[in-house]
């Protein structure tokens, strides 16, 4: 057992606070200068918005950064002083309750609202909420559930693109600004590159022992969030795939003695990352995520539009059951993973809702044990720690057995 | 088949309904949400049925957040799954949506997920939308076997126009301040309607003696909230001293409120009626859900708001905030009650409304 | 004389009072399961104490909880009732903070004592009585001391939880790491303060502001949640019968008009 407080990490992760801190300054700079910021869901046609020169930010990262650095309750507690109730998405609560408080912190006031529902239809409300309270332009797309492989190719995709196409014109509109293709397809190749690096990244977790892992990606996905397109991003994947590759080539793990390979369904828990370190402290790394692998999608430049209707179409949670399913059960075998770990995230219905029937895919067709366990993402005050540990316990017991 | 009497008890025991279509060698499709147009079921020779929460409690498929509403919608359309013939979801919110992908590892029946936009004002949606229907109908046919053609679906169209037309007749009996009828009657004729054979529906409608209603001076109030099939709830204002005049849930007003238009394209026609009706909690601008409050309270003339928010409801747990501040501007009282279980919480729900109304002066 | 019972889900409160509304005695007796034998048990202390007869009682109205299984000529709700009751006593307060044992309410009164508004928590122990109850089981001290031992707190301990039973464990863990029990306490105080505070803030906090309801006789908890809201609060003597008190006067006014 280690006597660190923290997990291990790499180098390059190290330098995630720094880039997001970058952002943010950049942000406020933009909006100094009366540019226009869009505040956006996550999924959502980061690549457009940036050739139209829109800044665009995430409350669902602020969310994130607020619990991780201890900061959200009182946000949280705004939020509900002002009615909306405790079983909502703690994400939502905080964006809500920092846009009802003045929003004198990190993430400067939007001028924009732009959301298509593709994660969880909580976006919807969420945004329509923030529209209400602010009184500024609200895009609502709608990138529409995709059942088989053939949506992506049919009426489907083509309401996408066109919904798109509307956003650039509503833009060029209400801004005052001029959408150029060319801009377009240089951001797009940028974006291609950064989720290119990072597929390849997460491919070396597969190595033994896992050279990166769990504290690292949760930091790591941080410029596919809000980056896509620009240079920092690629640069930052460039690093971080030399380093992994060093690692790989050194055979050196996150820990020492890696004896369990897990996979890890759901969102972080932001305020506890010690639960990492707790797993790694008995020999057990993260070396899968799904929430990991979902922020890069290929891009193909010669089709701009098109591509960036098939990737917000496809990321996520918004294909179908049997699509999520054969993502996750590919990587058992790839990764070699010894056991599951489910967080039931109660800020989550779109995700936690359907979980039970992944689990029962898991243990009927590969025979792999699981860990189910609810909590909250963000709110620090839905965390019941003695128990979870307690069970994380059990579990880790079941996979000594085996 | 069913006589009127039987038509007011039907919410006590949907379930019968079954099995007398059953018995009779009838088809029926269970279907989860207002959003799905009857119309095109009826035309494809099926009988339509509205899957409640009705009789089953929540689902141990489901985590212990996600409404109890769709677990137990869950829970029924599992025991159901014997008497009907297919399956028809709408994705609406995010609990709906995911019961479609459980759903589809634990039904064999032909299950289907209707892709409703929630950015219902778009035209682009509705050309979305109009695809889904054509999808939607193909589905049927292919399913069941009976080719939909043009004049069965005309014909079907005015037939739950004309539903529609006498449960809307039936609820503007109570608008401008009258005491005609009371809730409890008209939402057990619009929940019978939604599990009966319309033209039976319609014939026995017109044989009605509806009662005048003895709660004449009751404080008046309006019920918000989304689909409400435990009728206790209404019960228990009634009890407490109050009138529902209006509401516009999704088994109340919203459910019969606009029709369907005659175009040369009916499913156009359908697509545009179905995604522009009344904005519900889910899909829609919220805008146009407040204007949709704001009229039935004053053509009502409703002296306080009921919204009954289901315990993880999402979308009324947003809109409540918002309903709250515009009525709030108007100078009228509402209150929130949240619950679980209706049944089992009816003390402590009595408890508010009773308050409620005494403060507004009952 | 006329009589007002309050039901409570923990104590059952009777208030004697004349035709004037002066209070004449009262009693308060834990509720059990039987709100039938506990209300004739409080009303029977209530007026041994005043010396009078049930021939002298002209009126009754119930209220709280278990308004509907008492035997009285007419109920109303809590709500009207607490309102009613202090506004009779402090007719300058426009928001009441009600904490009972197993519910609490915030209300918005006009300086007619007519409600306008309410908030309600009645669905969850942390925030009520209840969660006091649990936690001076566990610490081995009665509620009296607990209000005492605040004062003697210098560090309050934070307590994250919003639910009852995971509290518990934080309260446990602290006081095995060693926690002084007064800074428990004190922790306890603000986690519940914090949750009225929440739940009270929508309805505002206009002056002046009252404290009613059993757990108002809790000093510790009166100071945790007047820090929270940001002023000193009117306490009346006797807060836990307030609600009981404006049932009684609400018998007045229904047996013969308004006083």
């Amino acid at each position: 057992m280690s006597l660190q407080k923290r997990s291990p990490i790499l180098q390059t992760t190290k330098k995630i606070p720094e880039l997001i801190m970058e952002y943010f300054s950049k942000a406020s700079e933009t909006k100094a200068q009366n540019k226009p910021i869009a505040w956006i869901t996550v999924f959502t046609p980061v690549e457009l918005l940036r050739a139209l020169d829109i800044y665009p930010i995430a409350p669902e990262h602020f969310g994130a950064m607020c619990s991780a650095r201890g900061f959200i309750l009182d946000f949280l507690e705004e939020a509900e002083r002002n009615g909306y109730s405790q079983n909502l998405c703690s994400y939502s609560r905080c964006t809500l309750g920092y846009a009802l408080s003045g929003m004198n912190g990190l993430m400067p006031s939007p001028d924009f609202l732009v959301t298509f529902r593709n994660s969880c239809d909580v976006y919807v409300k969420w945004w329509q909420s923030l529209h209400n309270h602010l009184g500024i332009p609200l895009f609502l797309g709608e990138t529409p559930y995709v059942l088989t492989l053939e949506d992506l190719n049919n009426y489907v995709l083509d309401y996408v693109v066109k919904q798109l196409e509307q956003l650039i014109t509503i833009t060029e509109e209400k801004f005052g600004l001029k959408f150029d293709m060319e801009r377009l397809v240089n951001i797009v190749k940028l974006s291609d590159k950064a989720s290119e690096l990072w597929l390849e990244t997460l491919k070396l977790r597969r190595a033994k022992p896992c050279p990166l892992g769990g504290r690292d990606s949760a930091s790591d996905i941080f410029p596919l969030v809000v980056m896509q397109g620009t240079e920092e991003a690629v640069k930052f994947y460039e690093e971080l795939l030399r380093e992994a590759k060093d690692k790989v080539a050194k055979n050196e793990g996150i820990i020492e003695n890696e004896k369990f390979r897990l996979l890890f369904d759901g969102i972080w828990l932001w305020y506890a990352f010690d639960l990492i370190k707790y797993f790694e402290d008995r020999g057990a790394v993260f070396v899968y995520e799904p929430y990991s692998e979902a922020w890069a999608c290929r891009l193909d430049p010669s089709k701009p539009l098109e591509s960036i209707a098939r990737k917000i179409l496809t990321m996520g949670l918004n294909v179908s059951i049997d699509l999520r399913i054969e993502r996750f059960l590919k990587s058992i075998k790839e990764y070699e993973i010894d056991g599951a770990v489910l967080f039931s995230n109660r800020s989550c219905k779109s995700w936690s809702g359907p979980q039970l029937v992944t689990a029962e895919a898991l243990s009927r067709k590969f025979n792999v044990p699981y860990l189910l366990f609810e909590a909250d993402m963000a709110d620090p005050r839905q965390y019941a720690e003695a128990q979870i540990k307690n069970r994380i316990d059990a579990f880790l017991e079941v996979l000594e057995e085996r | 088949m069913i006589t009127p009497s039987d038509m007011q008890d039907l919410y006590k025991n949907p379930v019968a309904v079954l099995r007398r279509y059953k018995d009779s060698e009838v088809k029926v499709i269970g279907y989860t949400c207002s959003y799905v147009p009857e119309e095109l079921i009826i035309a494809a020779k099926l009988q339509p049925y509205r899957v409640s929460n009705i009789g089953a409690s929540t689902s141990a498929l489901t985590p212990s957040f996600v409404c109890p509403f769709a677990s137990a919608t869950l829970e029924n359309i599992l025991k159901l799954e014997d008497f009907v013939s297919g399956i028809v979801v709408a994705h609406t919110c995010d609990p709906m949506w995911r019961l479609y992908d459980i759903l589809q590892k634990k039904v064999d029946k032909p299950l289907f997920l209707l892709r409703v936009p929630h950015n219902t004002d778009s035209e682009l949606s509705l050309d979305f939308f109009r695809m889904e229907l054509i999808r939607f109908k193909e589905f049927l046919e292919e399913n069941f076997g009976e080719k939909i053609d043009g004049k069965d679906l005309l014909s079907s169209i005015e037939l739950c126009n004309k539903t529609r037309n006498l449960l809307k007749n039936i609820y503007m009996l109570n608008s401008g301040g009258k005491y005609k009828i009371n809730a409890f009657e008209r939402f057990q004729l619009t929940l019978a309607s939604m599990w009966m054979p319309k033209t039976e529906f319609n014939a026995q409608i017109k044989t009605l003696s509806l009662n005048n209603n003895e709660n004449y001076g009751n404080v008046r109030l309006h019920v918000n909230g989304t689909a409400i099939y435990d009728l206790n709830l209404i019960k228990v204002i009634e009890e407490s001293g109050g009138f529902v005049a209006s509401d516009d849930l999704c088994t109340g007003s919203r459910y019969f409120w606009s029709n369907v238009e005659k175009l040369n394209d009916p499913i156009l026609a359908l697509a545009h009626r179905y995604l522009r009706r009344t904005p519900c909690p889910s899909n829609g601008p919220l805008e146009q859900r407040l204007e949709y409050i704001e009229f039935m309270v004053k053509e009502f003339k409703a002296q306080g708001v009921v919204t009954f928010a289901e315990r993880f409801c999402d979308p009324i747990l947003y809109d409540s905030v918002h309903i709250r501040n515009m009525l709030s501007k108007n100078g009228i009282p509402i209150t929130v009650i949240d619950y679980e279980n209706p049944t089992q919480e009816i003390g402590r729900i009595k408890n508010r409304l009773e308050a409620f109304i005494e403060s507004i002066g009952g | 004389m006329y009589i007002g019972i309050d039901a409570g889900a923990s104590a059952t409160k009777a208030v004697i009072v004349n035709k004037v509304g002066s209070i004449i005695s009262y009693a308060v007796v834990p509720s059990g399961i039987n709100f039938k034998s506990s209300s004739e048990q409080a009303l029977r202390i209530a007026l041994e104490k005043s010396g009078l007869g049930f021939k002298d009682v002209l009126y009754s109205v119930s209220t709280g909880y278990g308004r509907a299984l008492v035997n009285t000529k007419a109920a109303s709700s809590e709500i009207t009732c607490v309102s009613r009751g202090i506004h009779r006593l402090f007719p300058l307060v426009r928001t009441i903070i009600d904490v009972g044992g197993q519910d609490s309410k915030a209300i918005k009164i006009d300086e007619n004592g007519r409600v306008l508004d309410f908030a309600m928590n009645d669905k969850c122990a942390a925030g009520t009585g209840r969660f006091l109850e649990v936690m001076s089981n566990i610490l081995g001290k009665p509620i009296e001391e607990l209000s005492k031992l605040h004062f003697k707190s210098s560090k309050p301990i934070k307590i994250s939880s919003t639910c009852t039973v995971f509290a518990e464990s934080e309260v446990i863990s602290s006081v095995s790491q060693g926690s002084a029990i007064e800074d428990v306490i004190a922790g306890l105080h603000e986690a519940i303060a914090e949750r009225i505070y929440s739940m009270s803030s929508r309805i505002g906090f206009e002056k002046d502001v009252a404290f009613t309801g059993g757990v108002a006789k809790n000093k510790g908890f009166v100071d945790a949640l007047s820090r929270k809201i940001g002023l000193s609060p009117i306490v009346p003597d006797e807060p836990q019968i307030i609600c009981a008190f404006g049932a009684a006067l609400a018998a007045i006014k229904k047996h013969s008009g308004p006083i």
